[in-house]
């Protein structure tokens, strides 16, 4: 996944970057063998509640991510459960038209009423400040996964040095990263979580 | 391991509508560095731009992702639009 914004920093196009992910020495040995079957590219709305549209009128419920149901957390992007959620919700409404006879809009509203009530739209109201946290913190996504990178390297290196203690061992990459950073994306991160 | 984006796409369904280009590119991108988003950012690395410097875009091998329209709608494009029914790609994946 690759923000929109990001394309104009890239070096290579975002088809190479594709071919570059495959190759990565995580992910070859994954696919070797494998055979590509279909080759597709898809838009994940990742604006959070902000970005969610009008759910309903006459005729039409709306679902999933064309619904901007995705929630970004920066450790994990969740889509399937509120596609699947929504989906069944939709399924629900349309019944009670059904039963009703009438699709208008205000008969399908209700659509809108159980995705507020369920997980749906609670957890999208829940995570509602982290897109624009994410955005404001791009150490998110650089200098803390390589802290944590050098932590673990620190921590699991035999190479013949006397073993230091953990304390004298993780602060120069801490102080690197900045303790202000931290302390400020730390509470960010809290807060908007 | 790597494969063109031909060869890529030449896996994938297509129902090209003839003459019938779904998003119109401008002669002239209003930005050069929208254009140049363009180029590296679409997936089908349809966009290009020619020697005399106009646009140029293939809309047989469009995935739909919307892409373009998100980052160079007013710039570069003079209007996006899904191909007609049952027309452009089909994807049977998923």
């Amino acid at each position: 996944m690759l923000t929109l914004s990001e394309i104009e920093h890239l070096e290579t196009s975002v088809p190479e970057l594709v071919d570059k992910l495959k190759m990565h020495p995580a992910i070859r040995p994954l696919i070797k063998g494998g055979r590509a079957v279909e080759y597709s590219a898809h838009l994940v709305p990742e604006g959070g509640q902000s970005m969610v549209p009008q759910l309903c009128a006459d005729n039409v419920l709306v679902v999933g991510d064309a619904a901007g149901l995705v929630i970004n957390v920066g450790y994990m992007v969740r889509g399937m459960d509120l596609a699947i959620a929504s989906g069944q919700l939709a399924a629900e409404t349309v019944i009670e038209a059904r039963q009703k006879g009438d699709y208008g809009a205000a008969t399908l509203r209700a659509y809108q009423d159980k995705i507020a009530a369920s997980f749906v739209g609670r957890d999208m109201n829940t995570y509602r400040k982290v897109p624009t946290f994410l955005e404001k913190t791009p150490r998110m996504f650089s200098a803390y996964p390589e802290l944590v990178a050098d932590f673990m390297t620190e921590l699991f290196l035999i190479d013949g040095t006397p073993a230091r203690p953990l304390r004298r061992k993780l602060m120069p990459y801490v102080k690197r990263a900045g303790y202000t950073n931290l302390a400020r994306d730390g509470i960010g991160a809290m807060s908007a979580l | 391991m790597s494969a063109s984006v031909e060869g890529k796409l030449g896996l994938d369904k297509f129902r090209v509508d003839e003459g019938t280009p779904h998003i119109i590119v401008l002669e002239r991108a209003r930005s050069e560095a929208d254009l140049d988003k363009l180029i590296k950012g679409c997936p089908a690395g349809l966009y290009h731009r020619n020697e005399d410097g106009t646009v140029r875009f293939d809309h047989a091998g469009c995935l739909e992702c919307g892409t373009c329209r998100v980052l160079a709608r007013d710039t570069v494009l003079a209007s996006w639009n899904h191909p007609a029914g049952t027309m452009g790609v089909e994807y049977r994946f998923g």
